[in-house]
């Protein structure tokens, strides 16, 4: 019995010790936050008039094909990926040199386009870049998105670099020659809209 | 009369019946012997250990991203905050603990202001730069090198002496081109536990 008081002692003993021997904790509490600010920027940074001469029968015939002066270079500075919309602002290209509310117009589809990746990429992959020669759309019905994002299109202009070949009259246009097209001489003339749009998150 | 009791009696009566002490003496020794032998063990463990962890600077990071190359680089905050880990027994004299540190978020992601939008806890990631001690003979074991922020509890430090010690910690944020602009945010919880020593 002496035995057992004993060590009913020592488990007392003990279990005043084991009361006092617990774990403990304190705590502290950081805010930690992610503040990202909104990067969409459009750069036009040549070619932002375009200006087509007809000066004789053969470019009447054969139209005027593109060369770097009709080039209009444009870059992308984006944080998220992003889509290139463009349009003009006329159903057609509109007689500046006629007062009236009804001006002769040029149809657009003697105005064609087409887009080249320019950038630093090493591929154009993260890009759907509408492909080949198109008539120049109109903004309000028939805008193209002429770039979309095929991947991860967000980065600088370095980056997203684009040129954009314009043609007028070409057989790469559908309106085809302007010989015969019965537009009287003058100077016609409409807005391109190009309109950079953030995908949706 | 506890009869159950009694052989604690016959043991001491060797010193007492030679001393010629009445058995109501005796039994009342006994209770007494008992009572001090509680009290005794409440008394050795009346220790009063100080264990507090305090943020001392840095009580608030943001990351404000406002360029392409931030974007596209990330960017850090090095030393930002400092932490203060004070683990003193005051009164036995020997240290009975020791102290841990961890670290989690308290949400599974970064939430944006805008509910859909959300940033992974992975994209910041933390490190002790310093741990110092107030006397250098203290010791503690530092798990060096970034870690990613989870919702789980990840060690910083382990079996950590008694004394003073303060910590810098470096944040680092992991490129984010590519997700929406928002203010994304969560809380970081640092946890000190102290564990015997066995």
């Amino acid at each position: 019995m002496k035995k057992y008081v004993i060590l009913f002692l020592m488990i007392m003993m003990g279990y005043q010790a084991s009361s006092y021997a617990q774990a403990v904790d304190d705590r502290a509490v950081v805010p930690i936050a992610v503040t990202l600010n909104s990067i969409l920027r459009l750069n036009v940074k040549s070619g932002g008039n375009i200006e087509f001469n007809f000066n004789n029968l053969n470019q009447y015939q054969d139209g005027i094909t593109n060369t770097t002066e009709y080039d209009t270079k444009i870059s992308v500075a984006s944080s998220v990926n992003w889509t290139l919309n463009m349009g003009a602002e006329d159903d057609g290209l509109l007689n500046i040199d006629e007062v009236s509310s009804t001006p002769t117009t040029m149809n657009r589809n003697f105005i064609a386009y087409s887009v080249d990746y320019t950038g630093s990429r090493a591929d154009a992959t993260d890009y759907t870049i509408t492909a080949g020669w198109n008539d120049l759309p109109h903004l309000n019905t028939s805008a193209d998105d002429i770039i979309t994002n095929a991947g991860t299109n967000a980065g600088g202009e370095g980056q997203n670099a684009f040129t954009i070949h314009w043609e007028c009259g070409t057989s790469n246009t559908n309106g085809g020659s302007l010989l015969g097209s019965n537009l009287t001489g003058g100077r016609y003339a409409t807005n391109v809209f190009f309109i950079l749009e953030p995908d949706t998150p | 009369m506890n009869r159950e009791v009694y052989p604690i009696v016959s043991w001491i009566n060797f010193s007492v019946h030679n001393y010629g002490f009445s058995m109501n003496m005796i039994l009342g020794f006994r209770y007494g012997l008992l009572l001090f032998a509680v009290l005794a063990s409440l008394n050795s463990k009346a220790q009063n250990p100080t264990y507090q962890l305090t943020v001392e600077s840095g009580g608030y990071t943001d990351f404000k991203i406002y360029s392409l190359s931030q974007y596209e680089d990330g960017m850090s905050y090095t030393n930002w905050t400092r932490l203060k880990i004070v683990y003193k027994d005051t009164t036995s004299g020997i240290q009975a603990d020791r102290w841990y540190l961890s670290f989690k978020a308290n949400t599974t992601a970064f939430e944006g202001d805008i509910p859909s939008r959300s940033l992974p806890l992975d994209y910041v990631s933390l490190e002790v730069e310093s741990l110092v001690p107030e006397d250098p003979a203290a010791t503690a074991t530092l798990y060096s090198g970034p870690h990613d922020l989870t919702d789980g509890f990840v060690s910083l430090v382990e079996n950590g002496d008694e004394g003073i010690f303060r910590m810098n910690i470096t944040y680092q944020l992991d490129p984010t081109l590519g997700y929406s602009p928002d203010y994304y945010s969560s809380q970081l919880i640092f946890k000190m536990d102290t564990v015997p020593i066995l």
